[in-house]
């Protein structure tokens, strides 16, 4: 491993030394102007919320006195799309998206969080005036009554200094999906069957497997690794080299874990920062930027050389998985009223549900 | 002794028996509604676009048995609420779930073979539940929950939550940021052009 690893290093292309390069430039000016404070908050949150779930004891409500007493709490994100919009904000490497783009899978489901932590906030606004269902003319007083109601709704944000770029970057993504990826995605559609694009798509994530197995031995989580191991061996053999996930069946039932770098930085400590939608990447934060180039280079279809049939693997898998989730994003774009924060809101929710339901497990 | 402790464990068990939230499980009233919304858009007899109306009218109806309205929009204004007057309230729920319709009701009536599980339900609160469910779509599995609060003995849905972003927490971020430059009204103006829109 560690032999595949340096030759590894010799290799890399300067166009990718040069996006390290420029991103950190970006997250280290962006984080001295505006990110210091926000940080803080949230990596106070996150520590709180890390503590009370590994006392063995998490209380359902532990995300609730904390929110309590910092008024404003960001959450935990890396680079992720959220999977509505994925279509038009998935990241850039094939495999490292495929190891965090996709919803949430089944397997997931029976280590969900009991509580989200947006929820508490929401609850707020009933509670002081919960028996008045229906009942329009909710008098004053009783409103009065709820004084909480106010910091603890915002619970689950991110600061924006960035709001102007980002707002300009989103606009670039919505053209760059109905101008460029829509449509191709749409042909590509036509001449693959949804079978195959579902296995394509697996294969992406089979080979994308030293990605999660990593941050599973990051994130000092064993049985993850284990899983992520024995996945991969099944899928590969019994799979036809990843093609088919027969692993996840119900007779087997290793499903996927879903581990990527910003989460396991967001499980140490590490807050989000702030938010920064990038071009064709989409929705990110300075840590979970950090996240998705650590997980670029732990991607083997990243070090296909040369530099420009990785970059064209990359294409491919975004090809491929836009074609797979055409509609969503239209949706969700035509629910929102202001589709920039809604975007931004999912992709904080979405992140911060990655970090908690590890750190619940814990 | 044993006596003594079955005698307790009697007590508690006619205890747990009369809350309340016994007069029906959250889980079994959310499965119920989802089934019937599953039950109109697999009738064969609802085909074509001919009866794409009945169908939204049925489901319309059914939106209004299965969710509590005016709970999601009030946690979906959250403090915002409070500025809001009674009438531009009642205007708001009324908007809110046409715009609701409008976004989602396409999306709702291409759903015709996705599978539907229930999972296990979880209580928040003596009132307050969340159902979880999954729906398999094209090879994806769709995490989805609904948040549930029990008034008047009847569970209705005032969130749901798809791959763990709540609609509610999502609309109401944008909501705030839009209320905190702008009056109740101003917003009822972008909500009305939005669902008179295209």
């Amino acid at each position: 491993m560690s032999g595949e690893h340096r030759s590894a290093d010799k290799r890399i292309p300067s166009w990718r030394s040069w996006l390290i390069a420029g991103l950190a430039f970006v997250f280290l000016a962006g984080g001295c102007a505006h990110g210091p404070k926000q940080a803080q908050t949230t990596q106070t949150r996150l520590t709180i919320d890390s503590a009370a779930s590994r006392s063995a004891l998490p209380p359902p409500e532990s995300g609730a006195s904390v929110r309590t007493e910092g008024r404003e709490v960001s959450v935990a994100a890396p680079a992720t799309p959220v999977a509505a919009p994925s279509a038009n904000v998935a990241p850039l490497s094939p495999a490292a998206a495929a190891a965090r783009t996709e919803p949430t899978s089944s397997p997931t489901a029976a280590h969900r969080p009991e509580v989200g932590a947006q929820k508490d906030g929401e609850e707020a606004a009933g509670e002081a005036d919960r028996d008045l269902e229906g009942d329009f003319l909710a008098s004053d007083d009783e409103e009065e009554a709820d004084p909480a109601a106010g910091p603890r709704e915002e619970a689950l944000t991110i600061a924006d200094p960035w709001e102007p770029f980002n707002r300009a970057m989103y606009r670039f993504n919505d053209r760059l999906y109905f101008w460029v990826l829509k449509p191709a995605a749409r042909g590509y559609a036509k001449a693959l069957p949804e079978g195959v694009r579902i296995g394509i798509r697996n294969v992406f994530v089979n080979i994308a497997f030293p990605v999660r197995f990593v941050n599973c031995l990051l994130q000092l989580d064993l049985s993850c690794a284990a899983v992520e191991t024995g996945r991969f061996v099944i899928n590969s053999v019994w799979g036809l080299g990843g093609l088919f996930d027969v692993a996840s069946d119900e007779a087997i039932n290793l499903p996927r874990q879903r581990r990527d770098l910003g989460q396991t930085l967001g499980i140490h400590g590490i807050g989000p920062g702030f938010f920064i939608n990038w071009p064709i990447i989409g929705p990110s934060s300075p840590r979970d930027t950090i996240g998705l180039m650590g997980d670029i280079l732990m991607d083997p279809l990243a070090w296909v050389p040369p530099w420009y049939a990785a970059t064209g693997i990359a294409a491919g898998y975004r090809l491929n998985e836009t074609s797979l989730n055409i509609g969503d994003y239209e949706a969700l774009k035509e629910a929102a009223i202001d589709p920039y924060v809604a975007i931004r809101d999912a992709y904080v929710q979405h992140r911060y549900h990655r970090i908690k339901q590890v750190m619940d497990r814990k | 002794m044993k006596k003594k402790i079955f005698a307790i464990l009697g007590i508690v068990l006619m205890a747990i028996s009369a809350l309340p939230a016994h007069a029906g499980a959250p889980r079994d009233a959310v499965e119920e509604n989802v089934n019937k919304v599953l039950s109109i858009l697999r009738d064969p007899k609802l085909k074509g676009e001919a009866a794409k109306e009945t169908k939204k009218a049925r489901l319309r109806a059914l939106y209004d048995v299965m969710f509590d309205e005016v709970e999601l929009s009030r946690r979906t204004l959250a403090r915002n609420w409070n500025r809001f007057s009674p009438s531009e309230r009642r205007e708001f729920v009324l908007l809110f779930k046409q715009v609701l319709e409008k976004a989602y009701i396409d999306k709702i009536l291409a759903y015709t073979n996705e599978r539907v599980i229930f999972d296990r339900e979880i209580s928040r609160g003596e009132n307050l539940a969340e159902v979880h469910s999954r729906v398999f779509s094209s090879g994806k599995e769709i995490p989805i929950s609904y948040r549930a609060i029990m008034k008047n003995n009847t569970w209705k849905v005032y969130d749901v939550v798809v791959e763990n972003v709540s609609l509610v927490q999502n609309y109401r971020t944008q909501f705030n940021e839009i209320l905190a430059k702008s009056t109740p009204e101003e917003l009822l103006v972008t909500l009305r052009k939005k669902v008179k829109g295209p």
